[in-house]
């Protein structure tokens, strides 16, 4: 190290100018408010008084007081909790499966010696933009047996196109010096996976099972096409019964009891739906860390 | 304080009125596409010879008595000590599956469920229901069609060819319900004709109704708390009256209207819907000149900022919002909205909702609408045939009749678990979701016009049924079907709509009317018509 | 005793067949195996008939996409303007945030600030519609202020002419935030010497950021932008349909809501597999187009051969 700085590095970045600094201040301040204020929002909303909201006639920015009853009129009776219960379950088993199965075929796809390669990476190229139909996929997924099963929400999505082909784009990118090192040590291509690309590829890792648990937390159609029994439902569906988009088919019932307003109750869900991803950023963010590549070749 | 609860049925007939945007909005929910399930089943062979007698409940008397194609049975108190209206069981222990959407959250399930488990206990039967939010019922039942595992009843939803699905999957109630076998089943023979029509297909009856009756009409309803304040008392008696109406509930952060008026316009000027019956013909009215009349009126309501300008965005839950928040003092909706806004709005302090007369576009009166007597209809499965029996009686007893026991348990649940009793009406607790298992979609009674402690409500309600019935026109769709529409019908509705939409919002020319109407027409319109007019002269005859 | 040619590569190749068998099987099974029920674009198929009962209708199915009408020449031109649209202003977007926020001294407010700018992803398009009209529309937040206090409003929402700019900012609004994920972690992924051995050889930002920053980030965007325009004519249907009555269709009709509004779901079976087989020939198309384009600038683009 001959020169002397004068600074300390970031990330092996020299600190921006002043004038880039506030820059980036006001530029990220105006983005985190643009959101934050229909947020702040939401949950104020999901919070206010049934009075409040009503007079406002939508949204509003701050409850008066803090009415739980939203909450209440969702959680009571313990649908949603089981529900949520579900959605656990299909989003961690569904994740990993899906990030096991992507990563073999798209570690496989990098390999030149993988036998009709080309025609695979095709295949999987047009599969994203040709698109079954939801008939044929229901008769395919009752063939299979997987009616009224959990695993009706889970096997036939758990692959995504796109999500291999950008998994493979990043071990493709990988330092093949490493790779080739290693295949002259006599490492087969399952340890070459499991000891060096995937250990590289954390990054990666993290943002394609963060892709597939989103997805399978979202996701609520083939729930309501292959689940009849309801105690399955996953939360998304659960919730979405919850808003009915205009009016009651029922246009029966005069009598019905005194719901929050629905703005309310859509607003709290949205709450409900949301907050058990938000819990998961922090584990992901690690992975995310300067240097995790450095780090891996150098140990 | 002057609250204005003082006259309800002077007021009522006050502002009487009505809406017909409500059409939209009604058939918005279930049988979108109009025709797809809309339509019945005349198709050229005579159906009214198969039709059920029409015996109507005697078990309890009506506070004020219905008039057929006037008024509902009006209640002001839930009958006291209810009676059962049949004694012996309907299930045979086998279990019994259903298929029906929902537009309620889902309950518990029945494992803990008490109202479903004492329902089980009551029908001698399990009954195992799958209930799919509405906005995709269709998509369910398409994939249940086609993996071919419809259960013992379902609700029909969006089907192509619909006679022929019917003929292939339904079972023929024929047997069991036409003219005075349905006496078997004394609660679905207290649903009236009208509401038959629909579940005949070439002949036979293949399905039950879910009847709303009149309950369906649009209606376009006022806060008559918030006229009160604003110190209007008249009643507007033209459109030239309306549009001052609108002018002075309009300013500031209010505007009169939450959404384009069109429907109420053209019943002020007695072309309500799209059809007509011409010298016993079915017709269409679209090519009449007064359409152009109801554009250019609605039009100059837009342009004169009485309508929220967001009217063309809103969902219709928005549009309750404003309604309750006084954003929007007129609001159209159905008739039934009159009572769910005011569970809506409870916390609106003087809440007085009141539904406008239909008044004629220079005076007099003008005519409203009567839409399709029902919801849907619900068919048994032909894989059922040899449970018919067992299955209709289960249908009749989810079909008890208003102030019966069992339409008590059916609507409300439990007492003293999902609903607690206030002199002889039903007060919901906090646990009345639970019932909402979708039984109601099974079958259901013939409604009533009632809410627990609204007396002047049912009164001001029953009275506006009254007054605009006077001069009414019923779809004449009802009981028709068309092939065309169960193909086209959106694709034809969306071309005219967004033209209307157009015109209103000033972005084309009244004068381009005529051409989306030939455009309507030539585009599949004529075939539909062609269609309706054979099916409504094998009827008719 | 020595194992063949053959046997070897075998072994060699075997491990990599076992390695993308699941995958493949995968697909096979629940994208190409019910792929088939696509013939129904060439049948009248009714649900209750079965696929092999339905009648045989030839071409029928495709003529909605050739016939040629006005609406339909309209919905591609704005489809195509969108598109564009959206590959030059909103495709950037993320790489720009993911750079900015790389370069956040603070480890605790680049947390913060990703995390709040992916939370408008989780919205539907119908909250996120409803939240833009509740601040901007005509009797929204914005506007009933300055109507409250003497002051112009401005017609944003259901104004024609405003119709694709509000329509970026919703899509700006709701996902770009989550799109820096992907770049995010490319930049994660930059070995921290070259920028610390560049800083020796008297590298300022602008270079770094020019010879180390964007060519890392460069084979994923490419990757990304020619995956976007395999989606040339798919831009958001339901965003727009949900706001179509407002402007009308002349303005914001594209090919999905004319499929649409033309009745072409919800039923119709047949006609929507024959339109989506048609767009899934022409994305394909665009696709293996934009990579040769790629190869031709010397890049990897989706895949090489």
């Amino acid at each position: 190290m001959s020169r002397q700085r004068r600074y300390r590095l970031v990330n092996g970045q020299p600190p921006s100018s002043p004038q880039m600094r506030v820059l980036k201040a006001v530029v990220f301040t105006i983005a985190c408010a643009l959101v934050l204020v229909p947020f702040v929002g939401i949950v104020a909303t999901s919070l206010a008084p049934a009075a409040q909201v009503t007079a406002a006639g939508g949204l509003v920015l701050w409850p008066s007081s803090i009415d739980l009853s939203a909450y209440r009129a969702i959680l009571a009776g313990g649908v949603v909790t089981r529900a949520l219960g579900i959605s656990g379950i299909v989003t961690i088993l569904g994740a990993a499966l899906s990030l096991t199965v992507s990563s073999m075929l798209a570690y496989a796809l990098t390999r030149r010696a993988l036998p009709g390669r080309r025609a695979l990476t095709m295949l999987l190229i047009c599969s994203l933009f040709f698109s079954p139909g939801m008939i044929p996929t229901y008769l395919v997924v009752k063939q299979f047996g997987m009616l009224d099963s959990l695993a009706a929400l889970i096997v036939p999505t758990c692959l995504s196109a796109f999500n291999v082909i950008v998994l493979r784009a990043f071990f493709s990118n990988l330092p093949q010096d490493v790779l080739e090192a290693a295949q002259i040590d006599g490492a087969g291509e399952f340890s070459l996976l499991g000891r060096i690309v995937l250990p590289l590829s954390k990054a990666a890792l993290a943002v394609i099972g963060l892709f597939y648990a989103v997805g399978y937390w979202n996701s609520f159609f083939a729930a309501l096409l292959y689940l009849n029994d309801t105690s399955l439902w996953p939360l998304q569906l659960v919730l979405r019964s919850y808003v009915t988009n205009g009016e009651r088919i029922a246009a029966a019932d005069m009598d019905s009891g005194i719901v929050p307003p629905q703005v309310t109750l859509q607003m709290a869900i949205l709450v409900i739906s949301i907050v058990p991803i938000l819990c998961v950023y922090p584990f992901l963010q690690r992975h995310f860390a300067k240097g995790a590549l450095t780090g891996a070749i150098k140990g | 304080m002057s609250r204005s609860t003082s006259l309800p049925s002077r007021r009522s007939i006050l502002m009487a009125g009505l809406g017909a945007a409500a059409v939209a909005g009604l058939t918005a929910c279930s049988d979108d596409g109009g025709a797809n399930n809309g339509g019945g089943g005349a198709t050229g062979t005579d159906g009214s010879a198969v039709l059920p007698t029409y015996t109507p409940y005697g078990g309890v008397e009506p506070d004020l008595a219905e008039q057929e194609g006037r008024t509902s049975n009006a209640f002001f108190a839930y009958p006291s000590d209810p009676g059962a209206y049949s004694s012996a069981t309907p299930g045979d222990g086998q279990p019994i599956t259903a298929m029906v959407p929902t537009a309620f959250a889902i309950p518990p399930t029945m494992g803990q469920n008490p109202f479903w488990q004492e329902l089980n206990e009551r029908l001698g039967s399990e009954l195992s229901i799958t209930a799919t939010p509405s906005a995709e019922y269709d998509a369910k039942f398409a994939t249940t069609v086609a993996g071919d595992t419809l259960p013992d009843f379902f609700y029909l939803g969006a089907m192509q060819s619909l006679p022929q699905f019917m003929a292939a999957k339904a079972a023929d109630l024929t047997d069991h319900l036409a003219g005075d076998a349905i006496n078997d089943y004394p609660a679905l023979a207290n649903l009236p004709t009208a509401s038959w029509h629909q579940c005949i297909f070439d002949g036979r009856i293949r399905a039950i109704p879910i009847q709303r009756g009149l309950m369906a009409q649009p209606a376009v309803l006022v806060r008559a708390d918030l006229l009160a304040a604003a110190g209007i008392t008249e009643t507007p008696e033209s459109f030239d009256d309306l549009m001052a109406l609108s002018e002075q509930l309009t300013g500031g952060n209010t505007w009169a209207w939450g959404s384009f008026p069109l429907p109420y316009v053209r019943s002020m000027l007695d072309i309500p819907g799209y059809w007509t019956i011409e010298d016993g013909e079915f017709a269409t009215n679209l090519e009449d000149e007064r359409h152009q009349d109801a554009l250019e009126a609605v039009r100059k309501l837009q342009e004169a900022g009485v309508i929220n300008p967001d009217a063309a965005v809103a969902p219709s839950s928005t549009r309750k919002d404003w309604f309750g928040s006084g954003t929007t003092v007129l609001h159209e909706d159905s008739f039934v909205a009159w009572f769910s806004l005011y569970n809506q709005h409870a916390s609106v302090e003087g809440l007085d909702i009141q539904a406008l007369p239909v008044i004629g576009f220079d005076g007099g009166t003008g005519t409203q609408m009567i839409n399709k007597p029902n919801v849907g209809i619900t068919a048994i499965s032909a894989a059922a045939a040899d449970r018919v029996e067992t299955l209709l009686k289960v249908a009749d007893y989810h079909a008890a009749p208003f102030g019966s026991e069992e339409y008590l348990f059916v609507h409300y649940g439990i007492e003293g678990m999902h609903y607690d009793l206030d002199g002889s009406d039903p007060v919901v607790s906090e646990r009345a979701s639970e019932i909402n298992i979708g039984s109601i979609y099974i079958s259901d009674a013939a409604r009533a016009i009632y809410s627990a402690r609204r007396q002047e409500t049912v009164q001001a309600a029953y009275d506006w049924q009254m007054q605009v019935t006077e001069k009414s026109f019923v779809d004449p769709t009802n009981g028709l079907y068309s092939e065309t529409a169960s193909r086209q019908w959106s694709a034809l509705q969306t071309g005219l709509q967004s033209t209307e939409t157009d015109i209103i919002l000033g972005r084309r020319p009244v004068s381009d009317w005529p051409a989306a109407v030939e455009d309507f027409l030539s585009g599949g319109g004529n075939q539909v018509i062609d269609e309706y007019k054979a099916a409504h002269a094998a009827l008719e005859s | 005793m020595s194992t063949s040619p053959s046997a070897r590569s075998l072994r060699r190749r075997l491990p990599l067949l076992l390695l993308a068998a699941p995958g493949v099987v995968v697909l096979l099974a629940f994208q190409y195996y019910p792929l088939l029920g696509n013939v129904i674009a060439f049948k009248h198929y009714l649900p209750f008939l079965g696929i092999g009962e339905s009648e045989w209708v030839g071409w029928q199915n495709f003529e909605v996409i050739v016939n040629g009408d006005h609406q339909f020449v309209t919905a591609l031109t704005n489809t195509l303007i969108i598109t564009l649209v959206q590959v030059l202003v909103v495709f950037p977007i993320p790489i720009a945030l993911a750079i900015a926020l790389t370069s956040l001294a603070s480890e605790r407010i680049k947390r913060i600030v990703q995390s709040v700018l992916y939370l408008p992803h989780f919205l539907s398009w119908v909250i996120v519609v409803g939240i833009f009209q509740q601040f901007l529309g005509g009797s929204g937040m914005l506007n009933n202020f300055l109507r409250s206090n003497g002051y112009d409003t401005f017609q944003i929402i259901g104004n024609a002419d405003l119709f694709i700019p509000l329509l970026t900012s919703q899509l700006i609004w709701k996902d770009a935030g989550w799109a820096t994920i992907l770049f995010l972690a490319v930049l994660s992924q930059i070995d921290v010497q070259l920028y610390e051995a560049s800083v020796v050889d008297g590298a300022g930002r602008a270079r770094q950021l020019w010879h180390i920053t964007l060519p890392a980030l460069k084979s994923i965007a490419i990757l990304l932008l020619i995956l976007r325009l395999g989606d040339a004519l798919s831009v958001g249907f339901e965003q727009i349909i949900l706001q179509q009555p407002a402007v009308g269709l002349e303005a914001s009709e594209v090919l999905d809501t004319y499929v649409y509004n033309n009745g072409i779901v919800g039923g119709n079976w047949s006609e929507a597999a024959a339109v989506g087989l048609v767009k899934g020939v022409v994305s394909v198309l665009l696709v293996l187009g934009a990579n040769k384009v790629a190869h031709m600038f010397g890049e990897d683009g989706l895949y090489r051969s």
